[in-house]
């Protein structure tokens, strides 16, 4: 499973690594909001970790 | 001011559907071709659809702000590849796709010079903020080169492509204009 977060939104960071989502890739700058950059975020979860937390 | 279409190696064209459906029809019969290229299938297409395709893509060009280009080897004029970016104007950001069709042309810099190209077009007409793509991680020969090119890997998604009964990562990498914008001062190389 993959999923996209801005950085600047927490709330879904949080809830993201509390299921266990791993940080993939940062890809710099990639959002232009309110006047400036921000990077954007991909988690990732594999099946066996998934399973394995459970 | 520098010269948009042509490099060290190559220089960019325009090929017309016909010509370019002939050429790369050799090109689709190249299953490792396919395999660097991308995550889809590996289908062949004849040459008259080929050329179809092409001739739709040159309709839709501008609409779906989309900018491709041939290249041609400027020792013996040889169509040997292509490279398209497509800009997402929200964000402002370029992605690519690029290609080397003729395998004698592999791992000899042409690809890394026509990276240059796409990026000083990117970011010199396009005036994007940031260029973006994706490769395989069995893929090292365009790792290095897009690394030359300037571009610096941002992660990888784990497994998330099956081949041959496994799973491998892909990988994802970005150059920012002001990371472009140093490496152009000086020799221009």
């Amino acid at each position: 499973m993959s999923a996209y977060v801005p950085e600047y939104n927490e709330a879904a960071l949080a809830l993201l690594k509390r299921f266990g989502f791993v940080e993939e890739v940062r890809r710099r700058q990639a959002l232009e909001r309110d006047g400036r950059r921000w990077d954007l975020l991909v988690f990732g979860l594999l099946k066996d970790e998934w399973q394995n937390q459970a | 001011m520098r010269d948009l279409f042509r490099g060290e190696l190559v220089r960019l064209t325009a090929e017309e559907p016909e010509s370019r459906a002939k050429t790369e029809v050799r090109w689709q019969r190249d299953s490792e071709f396919h395999r660097l290229a991308d995550s889809d299938p590996a289908m062949m297409v004849s040459e008259k659809k080929l050329k179809e395709w092409f001739e739709k893509q040159n309709e839709g060009e501008f609409q779906s702000k989309r900018y491709s280009f041939s290249a041609r080897a400027l020792d013996g004029d040889k169509p040997i590849g292509f490279f398209g970016l497509w800009v997402d104007l929200i964000h402002n950001e370029a992605w690519v796709g690029i290609g080397i069709g003729e395998r004698e042309f592999w791992g000899k810099g042409y690809g890394t010079d026509m990276m240059k190209l796409c990026l000083q077009y990117a970011f010199t007409e396009l005036n994007v903020h940031r260029v973006s793509l994706g490769l395989h991680e069995y893929n090292p020969r365009a790792l290095r080169s897009y690394e030359k090119a300037g571009f610096r890997l941002e992660g990888r998604t784990r497994k998330d492509t099956q081949r041959e009964g496994r799973y491998t990562d892909g990988l994802w990498m970005g150059i920012l204009r002001e990371e472009w914008e140093a490496m152009q001062t000086g020799d221009g190389t």
